[in-house]
């Protein structure tokens, strides 16, 4: 058996581990020794275990293959202007009813040219995704058909801005049909890169895609080494092992700030991959308890608790700072703002201490037990009588994300800022937030149907507005994407596909 | 035995003595002193441990009010230090003492009740032994939630077998003594013979084994809190605040430093504490050794 | 003695269902769907219900752990939920790291235990041997990932000499992989080394007072010639013993120093298996681990019967 002759393997690598007792020879580290090979290593923070995106939305993947490895049919760039990706041309019918798109003569990383058939394949596995935000995209949509062997023709019943849009992120991914069956650990596209090798908790390898059909990226080997302590990574980078931390997540920044990193390293500071937090009361809860709750959140505090000022706004508004409808935290888009005083008056007042609350909290997520070490005592403080339940990620699934009704009164979660993600037709279909509001889906859907962009930007305040008064879904900060690279790498871009971190712009 | 009872015996070196008695001493001073931290904890704290100060965020140790400074929310550190003392006497004694008394009982029983006893305990304790403690109680903190009362379960469960064994082959031992032939032959029953006989006679190993197991309790519960498996607030451990300060401060952090120091001098008090007793208590090591 | 090995090896196979029987019920009473955890916070009731069909996690449990035994049987470990992965490519890439971490941490640790722990009984009266005893007290008392963060923070952060983490793998950089497992060995076996100490100079102490030695030494060697000459075969016994039970915790409980020097090892494997509910992954790895667990006792065991034939004829 092959786990016998690895033991044996094994042992024979105990020479190896004798011969660590010998003192080995450290490296001196100039600048980056990567450098003049055509290298670079970054790190990240968590594993996706998966690579699949169709079936999973973990952000440990959406940073890595999208854009690098597997491209979608357009890109959206910051300034609103659109650029091909998969298809290098396309038109949109004056109703916006109609979508055609021209694919482009390339070939996929394995060699395979692409055909419309695997574009037709990728759309209506996105259309199937059981990820909800991949198949919101499609809502709208009533046939994809080939209309010769270069072109595409997708049709939909009403227009839908979601649509457009999804052609831009993952949901408009395109995939061999060949290769599918091995997406989950090497995924195919026609991206700059390939995926060479991808070890579970351990790390990615991409190289260069040598059937790009653009320029070919300037770095040719790149490493991703996880390292999900985050204090391990930014030793790594302070002792030069590697290269960049495109993403440090919050419960870092306050560390990063103490060891001086932000002068020593370039830092940037980018929204996409940000993601608001935001506490979450059960919309079974009295809405004036509810109020209450909300004024016992002192924004400033939370973002304090963090210790750096440049990674987080405090903001009432579910959005984040790149998305148009979004409001810094201000009298006129906060309903209940800080007042303790006053909350501990109305839980005197309305005898809140007698309803027992439970407070659901994710034990192996810092980022998120941090505020949920703030939130408990300062609600207890106010007079609420809670109590902390902290369970780790499969029994919080089973319990909130799938449970029915979902077992929390108050929780506080962060992730992506997708404001469609709370549109509910009807209470029953309420999901894990409890969250449902004819009004609200109404505002959204509205949105969607608008054919200019003014008009969207109008009914997405007008639904922002009503989600925050509402006072089910919380906003409390609006986090940033934080990166620190060496010096000596530039050409950072922000993230154009999802939260994708691009590293073809990257150059030593 | 008649002998050295009745021949006089050269009073032990000095210095050695001296010695022992200092082990014990110091086990015992450090291990008084952790305990009272505990108790203290339940009727005084200088500050809620678990109320966060924004504004007295990351005080250095020694500021007014706060002896040993506050960590990334203001939460004095030294209160959450005495409540982390009160939390590793629980868990650790608790596991320990459940491990004891069940270790004991299986041990014994294994050793004197013939062959189907000592079968049945042996390997149950060896299935046991052979399941990675850690991943039981990964399991169980899945299971029954993480929290203080599933990490003394954790603990419990993977003491009991290697105390058993270690009672058991102790047991042995004693048991193929002649004393123990001799007591049979005046037909004794084999409970009388493990009361009166085997359990003085392992009563040592017993206590150097309780205090060795309160101590691995105390380590083995700041790792699994840690790693994030233990025990959550607003119950607080030293392993927890380790791994907060690792998290939110870093390892060069003041913060990393007390929790570790706390740990390391409570758990070499308890190891000194054991020593010292098995010297005092263990009349088969006396009597041998002077 | 053909008889008690016999009987050993009918219990070690009875041994291996029961335990079978226990990880898997451990596991499956965790609760949680691995299939919830691959779909996150937005997928739908039904979506969940068909990937768990899918997965086969719907079928009545008695089922499933006959069809999981019965795969082990065949020597088949079955596949991640999530990446579709043999469980036994997992495994084999992850005991590339947890062998040479364990061995060369339990090897390091027994050359520093046998000579101190042997060197500190023989002089228990004068301060070198008080300084051993009390220095491995202090090893057994710092908690191994502490330990691992002060290793790292003098050698990896301020001196810059190893890695404070991370791991290459052994094929794509060699010494960089051995770079990467010298401060965690260092730290495990420096830990080991300490308790080891306090185990091997207890067993010298004792054997040094049995009336066997004693005798030896009224026939005029020295506490050295009589250790060597009669001691050592006794004192072997309960160190092999408590080799053999660190073995266990070795295997599956590096867990703390994988994860302070993020190295993807095998106890890293299960906990991060463990939390995704991926019960096949956990419960495969795991029956692993306990079998060969179980072999080294049964291997102690017989040494038992070797080195000290009073427990095979008691039996």
């Amino acid at each position: 058996m092959t786990i016998f002759r690895t033991m044996r393997h094994g042992l024979s690598l105990l020479v190896a581990g004798s011969a660590l007792l010998a003192a080995v020879p450290g490296i001196a580290l100039a600048a980056s020794p990567r450098a003049d090979e055509g290298k670079m290593i970054l790190v990240a923070r968590q594993d996706p275990g998966t690579l699949d995106y169709t079936k999973s939305n973990l952000t440990a993947l959406r940073l890595w293959i999208p854009a690098n490895v597997v491209e979608p049919l357009v890109y959206f760039n910051k300034d609103g202007s659109v650029s091909p990706g998969v298809a290098e041309a396309w038109e949109i019918s004056e109703d916006r009813l109609v979508y055609t798109f021209t694919i482009r003569e390339a070939k996929f990383s394995d060699g395979a040219p692409v055909t419309v058939e695997d574009v037709i394949y990728s759309l209506n596995t996105m259309k199937a995704s059981p990820v909800s935000q991949n198949a919101a995209a499609y809502q709208a949509v009533t046939s994809i058909e080939k209309v010769d062997d270069r072109t595409v023709r997708v049709t939909l019943d009403r227009p839908s801005q979601n649509f457009w849009r999804g052609m831009g992120g993952t949901a408009g991914l395109i995939q061999p049909e060949a290769a599918a069956g091995g997406i989950a650990t090497n995924p195919i596209g026609t991206g700059p890169y390939k995926l060479v090798n991808y070890t579970s908790n351990s790390s990615f390898e991409f190289t260069a895609n040598e059937n790009y059909w653009g320029e070919a990226p300037a770095i040719k080997d790149v490493t991703v080494r996880i390292v999900t302590d985050g204090t391990a990574g930014l030793n790594a980078l302070e002792a030069g092992e590697v290269d960049a931390l495109p993403v440090i997540t919050i419960d870092l920044w306050e560390q990063l700030m103490a060891r001086g990193l932000d002068k020593s390293f370039s830092m940037v500071t980018y929204p996409q991959i940000g993601e608001p937090t935001y506490a979450v009361f059960n919309q079974k809860l009295d809405p004036e308890l509810r109020q209450a709750l909300a004024m016992t959140l002192d924004r400033q505090a939370y973002n304090d608790a963090f210790g750096a000022s440049w990674g987080a706004e405090n903001t009432c508004t579910f959005a984040l700072p790149n998305q148009a409808w979004y409001a810094p935290e201000n009298p006129e888009t906060c309903p209940y703002p800080y007042d303790i005083e006053k909350a501990m008056a109305l839980v005197a007042e309305k005898g809140y201490a007698s309803t027992p609350l439970v407070y659901a909290s994710l034990s192996d997520v810092p980022d998120l037990s941090l505020p949920a070490d703030i939130m408990v005592p300062t609600m207890q403080a106010a007079g609420f009588n809670m109590t902390r339940n902290a369970i780790d990620l499969a029994r919080y699934s089973q319990l909130i994300f799938q449970g029915r009704p979902p077992q929390f009164d108050v929780t506080v979660m962060s992730g992506d800022a997708d404001p469609t993600q709370w549109a509910c037709a009807e209470a029953s279909a309420a999901g894990w937030s409890t969250y449902c509001s004819a009004e609200y889906t109404q505002a959204l859907a509205d949105a969607d149907k608008a054919l200019s962009d003014e008009d969207y930007l109008a009914l997405m305040e007008k639904s922002a507005d009503i989600l925050r008064k509402d006072a089910v879904i919380v906003p409390i900060i609006a986090k940033k994407g934080v990166g620190l690279f060496d010096p000596d790498l530039k050409g950072f871009v922000e993230p154009r596909v999802s939260v994708a971190i691009e590293l073809a712009p990257l150059h030593w | 035995m008649s002998a050295a009872a009745t021949t006089p015996v050269p009073a032990r070196p000095k210095k050695r003595r001296g010695r022992r008695n200092l082990t014990l001493t110091i086990g015992l001073v450090v291990t008084i002193a952790f305990i009272a931290m505990a108790a203290v904890s339940f009727f005084y704290l200088p500050h809620n441990p678990n109320v966060p100060r924004i504004p007295d965020r990351l005080l250095p140790a020694g500021s007014p009010r706060y002896l040993l400074g506050t960590d990334a929310l203001g939460r004095d550190i030294f209160s959450q230090l005495m409540v982390g003392a009160r939390t590793s006497l629980m868990v650790g004694a608790g596991g320990a003492l459940i491990a004891l008394v069940i270790g004991t009982i299986a041990g014994l029983s294994a050793a004197a009740f013939g062959r189907i006893a000592d079968e049945t305990i042996s390997r149950s304790a060896d299935i046991m032994l052979s399941i990675p403690g850690m991943v039981t109680a990964l399991v169980l903190a899945a299971t029954i939630g993480s929290g203080t009362l599933t990490t003394i379960l954790a603990l419990s469960a993977f003491f009991t077998p290697s105390f058993t064994r270690v009672i058991r082959s102790a047991a042995l031992s004693v048991l193929q003594e002649d004393f123990i032939t001799a007591a049979r032959l005046y037909a004794r029953p084999t409970w009388f013979i493990l009361l009166r006989h085997v359990l003085p006679n392992v009563a040592g190993v017993m206590i150097v084994q309780f205090t060795l197991y309160f101590a691995a309790g105390i380590l083995t519960e700041a790792g699994l809190s840690y790693l994030g498996v233990g025990v959550t607030r607003p119950s607080i451990s030293w392993g927890m605040m380790l791994n907060e300060a690792q998290q939110q401060v870093g390892i060069s952090s003041p913060l990393a430093m007390w929790p570790g120091l706390s740990i390391v001098i409570v758990v070499l008090g308890l190891n000194l504490l054991g020593d010292g007793l098995r010297d005092v208590l263990d009349p088969k090591l006396a009597r041998r050794t002077s | 003695m053909p008889v008690y090995i016999a009987r050993k090896l009918a219990f070690f196979l009875l041994a291996v269902f029961a335990a079978s029987v226990l990880i898997f019920l451990l596991i499956r009473g965790a609760g949680g769907n691995v299939a919830a955890v691959i779909l996150g916070k937005d997928a739908t009731a039904e979506a969940i219900n068909a990937l768990s069909r899918q997965y086969g996690l719907d079928r009545p449990l008695p089922v499933q752990y006959f069809d999981w035994i019965g795969n082990l049987f065949r020597g088949d470990l079955g596949r991640s939920f999530r990446t579709n992965e043999p469980v036994t490519d997992l495994v084999v890439s992850r005991l590339s790291i947890s062998i040479p971490l364990c061995l060369s941490g339990l090897v390091l640790g027994l050359l520093i235990a046998i000579p101190a722990g042997t060197y500190s009984a023989l002089n228990s009266d004068k301060p070198v041997g008080a300084l051993i005893a009390l220095l491995s007290q202090v090893g057994i008392a710092v908690p191994v990932f502490w330990a691992g963060i002060l290793l790292s923070l003098l050698f990896g952060v301020r001196l810059g000499w190893l890695p404070t983490g991370g791991w290459t793998n052994w094929d794509s950089n060699f010494w960089g992989a051995v770079r990467s497992l010298v401060l965690p060995v260092i730290s495990l076996g420096l830990i080991l080394g300490a308790s080891l100490t306090r185990y091997v100079r207890s067993a010298v102490l004792d054997v040094m007072n049995q009336d066997y030695v004693r005798t030896a030494r009224a026939t005029g060697m020295t506490r050295m010639q009589a250790l060597l000459r009669v001691g050592l075969r006794n004192a072997a016994l309960p160190i092999a013993t408590v080799v053999g039970l660190q073995i266990a915790e070795l295997i599956g409980g590096t867990v703390i120093i994988e994860t302070v020097f993020s190295l993807p090892g095998l106890s890293r494997m299960i906990l991060a298996n463990v939390a995704a509910r991926e019960v096949i992954v956990v419960q495969s790895t795991v029956m692993l681990i306990i079998v060969f667990v179980m072999l080294v006792n049964l291997i102690v065991d017989l040494l038992y019967g070797v080195l000290d034939p009073r427990v095979r004829l008691t039996r």
